[in-house]
């Protein structure tokens, strides 16, 4: 933990000093005046490049492009500095023309996505570890469907066995669209256990009524809710994940297109040379 | 306890990574081989059964449910076959994502630079409203071309910037002035301050350290941002700015700002007024009222106090002094009394001179009648010898030199008279321009000859010397019908001029000249001879002019000209007459502006003396007798920089560099 506090200082510290001696030279510059746009512009740019080679870094694990824990400190520091370095280049305000809006939003929702990911990468792995075991994502459709199987086989088992269908006709109205079906499209924006209190609840209620094998199976149908809520809960988050990668990468590209063509233009529509 | 939530697959290989993934992987079923990279399913069979005698039996292991019923096929193929339509891996599709967003962003660009309404979409935003009317020019392309080179070009030609530098050009500078020449000199626009670099360095210590170097050029474009929206303001710098060159550095105007020494006035006033005698003296003797009002008002901008006019202020004073000044008008020629013997005595024969005018020598050509002669190189050499202003009455008659010159300017000057008479006012301009050695305005010749009617200068002069046609025909000279006229005495004089008393041309016989009369204060034939006087200060003739023009602008010369307007020498060493007081016109765009209205607005500041405070001990005329405007006495006790500095403040009425001065000086 004290490694940890003190690179985040250290990375921290040196990012700020790197800021501020940029900020400084631009502010003399400035003073001079130079035309900083053009300064700015060519290390956002480089900022840019640098920051999307790390994907590249990525794909290519056999160069000896020192550790890929390295690449993201790097990553994670340089990508907030340029808000700041961005900031200058527009001189703190709003773009007004299209395609230099255009640009700009692009760049802030990078900038956005990158800083919801970090947060997201961050926080989100503590509250999945305080659900249950670790899940890998890819086996989580497997894992619904031998809960659904599981859950489906117990109640059947115990309607033919007992003959009673109070606890068949209460999975069947209730609990098979849980077991069958992925959560909607609310419950990944603000994954909550609201469905599965209900459903307890209800499982509760309806336990009074039940005979005593059905008593049995109802117990198991509270673990297998339970464990079913948890898994859409891995889903859900596990799914942001990678979700929010898509947007981040997915602007990059386009960020980076835009960006040279800005600066093309900067250079062709230059009013400063004599 | 909870049962583990996953369950024991230890054979499952997930390959996230992989572009493909199993379509069987939700159904547990997966196969343990996996699709290959194209995406295509091995259809993997769950074992490969083994022969035991003559039996084919499965050989699937325990982890995926051990040996099947089923058992193998005879032919010893496994029963069950894995098949599936594989699936894209979540990076996969995260790829595809990728390249579809680049893809869609590269088409969108490269549609955005095809279309006709390409610039419209690159403009970095609108433009300030003084170039707004560029947008409503012609083709969108030719719109960003008024001030870009690149705005009419086409991709290719961009791409062609980095190879062919010709592509670049004109720069925005110059294409900037192709509009704005008018406004800024050429020569000094892209100059610090838009001066001459010698200029700039004359007024600052050459070796001081600056971030930038003031002698280099700098773009427009440095300082006049543009495309930052209609209400943004092009003309606005800051002070940080203006500390690119600025050595001194300035926190704030009343802790660092220079004293304003002679600022707001680096050389006399243009009309010679002594504010603190006409206070103290003039204006109580007169029984008027010393108010600063009566003679200067706001101009319509409200920022320049201007000077009424002499009608409005000074005329009542100062009409009769000036009318009593030239009462019996201003001679253009009058002939000299010339002592033909003397002259006879050393060879020099003047043909006819008329009998009044023949005595001892006494007299003077008049100053115009000398300008004149100036252009004749016979009678300038002779001027030379008795001195330009030289008086008939000074010539030696024992001085066998002065006599030559003497008797060289009777002829000369009957040559003028021979050739007015015969040419008319082209005489008069042919002998101006020769002497400015250049073309005379319309108007100025206008000015000049003043309607000099050379039908009545004949009548004249053929009443005074009526054998000067054949004399001068005889010397080489144009024929001339003269008609002999009667001459005049004084009284005829008297009554000549009351018959022109609105201005006008007469003849006076008795002192044989010709005499204007001017029709008031301001004569436009009165001040064009001045104004030529003083432009030929300089050049060939000006050792002849200097004195002439000094003798016009003695405070008692007719017309008191001299007495109120100061006659101001040039950078080239001519001079000029300032016809005029302090005019807007006359400052084009000097380094410190200043706006009368807003401070006369504040009550303590309505009495021009709270600021100007009349300095009544300044011997202000004494340098009027000079030419150089810069040296002077000021009338004025000089303002403190620190009755400005207790409003200009940050906080308060501001103080930055361009709330008082102009960058582009000398700009319009």
């Amino acid at each position: 933990m004290k490694s940890l506090v003190s690179r985040r200082l250290r990375n921290a510290c040196l990012t700020l000093l790197a800021l501020g001696l940029f900020g400084a030279w631009k502010h003399w510059r400035d003073a001079g005046l130079a035309a900083t746009g053009f300064d700015t512009g060519y290390v956002l740019y480089a900022a840019l490049l640098f920051l999307t080679l790390y994907n590249l870094r990525k794909k290519l694990p056999v160069l000896p492009w020192t550790t890929s824990a390295g690449w993201m400190q790097a990553h994670l520091y340089v990508g907030l500095a340029t808000s700041i370095v961005f900031g200058m280049h527009v001189s703190w305000t709003v773009p007004n023309g299209r395609l230099e809006f255009a640009l700009a939003c692009l760049f802030v929702a990078t900038f956005l996505s990158g800083v919801v990911g970090l947060f997201w990468t961050r926080t989100l792995p503590q509250r999945l570890a305080r659900v249950s075991e670790e899940v890998i994502y890819e086996r989580i459709p497997l894992l619904r469907r031998e809960l659904r199987d599981r859950a489906q086989h117990t109640v059947l088992e115990t309607v033919r066995s007992t003959g009673a269908t109070t606890l068949g006709q209460f999975y069947s109205d209730r609990l098979h669209g849980f077991f069958e079906n992925p959560r909607g499209l609310g419950y990944f924006l603000r994954p909550s256990n609201r469905l599965r209190r209900q459903l307890l609840a209800e499982l509760t209620e309806v336990t009074r009524y039940l005979s005593e094998p059905e008593r049995k199976t109802s117990e198991q149908l509270f673990a297998l809710v339970r464990r079913r809520d948890d898994l859409d809960y891995h889903w859900a988050l596990q799914f942001r994940l990678k979700a929010w990668l898509f947007l981040h990468i997915g602007l990059t590209y386009p960020l980076v297109a835009a960006a040279t063509l800005h600066g093309l233009l900067a250079h062709l529509f230059e009013g400063g040379s004599l | 306890m909870r049962d583990p939530l996953q369950e024991s697959k230890a054979d499952v290989y997930d390959r996230p990574n992989q572009p493909w993934v199993c379509g069987l992987s939700a159904e547990g079923q997966l196969c343990p081989v996996g699709p290959g990279s194209r995406g295509r399913c091995p259809g993997a069979a769950a074992c490969h059964p083994i022969r035991e005698g003559d039996r084919w039996v499965c050989n699937r292991s325990k982890s995926r449910g051990g040996p099947c019923e089923t058992g193998p096929s005879p032919d010893g193929t496994c029963c069950q076959v894995y098949e599936c339509t594989p699936l894209r891996s979540l990076r996969a599709r995260r790829g595809r994502f990728v390249v579809g967003c680049v893809l869609a962003t590269l088409g969108g660009l490269i549609l955005l630079l095809s279309t006709s309404s390409r610039n419209n979409w690159l403009a970095p935003g609108e433009l300030s409203v003084q170039h707004a009317q560029l947008l409503s020019r012609g083709r969108d392309t030719q719109r960003c071309a008024s001030c870009h080179a690149a705005g009419s070009q086409t991709f290719v030609q961009w791409m062609q910037h980095a190879v062919n530098a010709e592509l670049s050009s004109p720069s925005q500078s110059v294409l900037c002035m192709e509009c704005h020449k008018n406004t800024i000199s050429s020569n000094h626009a892209l100059s610090a301050h838009s001066l001459d670099v010698s200029v700039l360095m004359a007024s600052s210590d050459p070796s001081a350290w600056r971030r930038l170097d003031p002698t280099q050029d700098l773009a427009c474009a440095t300082c006049h941002q543009e495309h930052h929206g209609m209400a943004h303001d092009l003309a606005w710098m800051s002070d940080h700015a203006c500390q690119a060159c600025h050595q001194q550095q300035y926190e704030s105007f009343a802790t660092d700002h220079p004293d304003f020494a002679d600022w707001p006035v680096a050389r006399r006033t243009r009309i010679a007024f002594d504010h603190g005698s006409h206070q103290l003296k003039h204006f109580p003797k007169e029984r008027q009222e010393f108010d600063c009002a009566s003679c200067h008002v706001q101009d319509r901008e409200g920022d320049f106090q201007r000077t009424l006019g002499y009608e409005t202020t000074c005329a009542k004073c100062h009409d009769s002094k000036i009318e009593a000044s030239w009462d019996a008008g201003v001679s253009m020629f009058s002939l000299p009394m010339i002592d033909d013997e003397v002259l006879r005595s050393v060879g020099r024969d003047i043909g006819q001179w008329p009998e009044q005018a023949l005595g001892e020598f006494d007299g003077a050509l008049p100053p115009i009648t000398k300008l004149l002669l100036a252009a004749d190189q016979r009678a300038a050499t002779a001027m030379l010898v008795l001195g330009s202003d030289f008086d008939f009455f000074d010539v030696d008659p024992d001085d066998a030199k002065q006599l030559q010159a003497a008797g060289e300017i009777v002829w000369a000057t009957k040559r003028l008279l021979y050739d007015m008479t015969v040419r008319g006012q082209d005489a008069i301009r042919e002998r101006v321009e020769t002497v400015l050695d250049r073309q005379l305005s319309k108007s100025q010749f206008a000015d000049l000859t003043s309607r000099l009617s050379p039908d009545n200068l004949r009548v004249v002069t053929d009443s005074w010397l009526t054998k000067l046609s054949a004399e001068l025909e005889n010397r080489g000279g144009l024929g001339l019908q003269s008609q002999p006229a009667s001459g005049g005495d004084a009284t005829e004089r008297d009554m000549a001029l009351q018959r022109v008393a609105a201005g006008g041309w007469l003849s006076d016989d008795p002192t044989l000249s010709i005499r204007y009369r001017p029709t008031g204060h301001a004569d436009s034939w009165m001040t064009a001879w001045i104004d030529v006087m003083a432009e030929a200060t300089v050049g060939p003739h000006s050792q002849i002019t200097k004195p002439l023009l000094k003798q016009l602008m003695t405070p008692t010369a007719a017309g008191q000209c001299g007495s109120c307007h100061s006659l101001d020498r040039q950078a080239d060493g001519s001079c000029v007459v300032q016809w005029y007081s302090r005019r807007r016109s006359d400052e084009v765009a000097p380094f410190t502006k200043f706006s009368h209205q807003p401070h006369l607005t504040q009550s303590e500041l309505a009495d021009c003396q709270g600021c100007h405070q009349i300095n009544a001990l300044a011997n202000v005329m004494a340098t009027y007798s000079a030419t150089a405007a810069t040296e002077y006495e000021n009338g004025f006790q000089p303002l403190t920089k620190q009755s400005c500095a207790e409003c200009h403040t940050p906080g308060a009425a501001g103080d930055s560099c361009l709330q008082c001065h102009n960058y582009h000086v000398g700009a319009d």
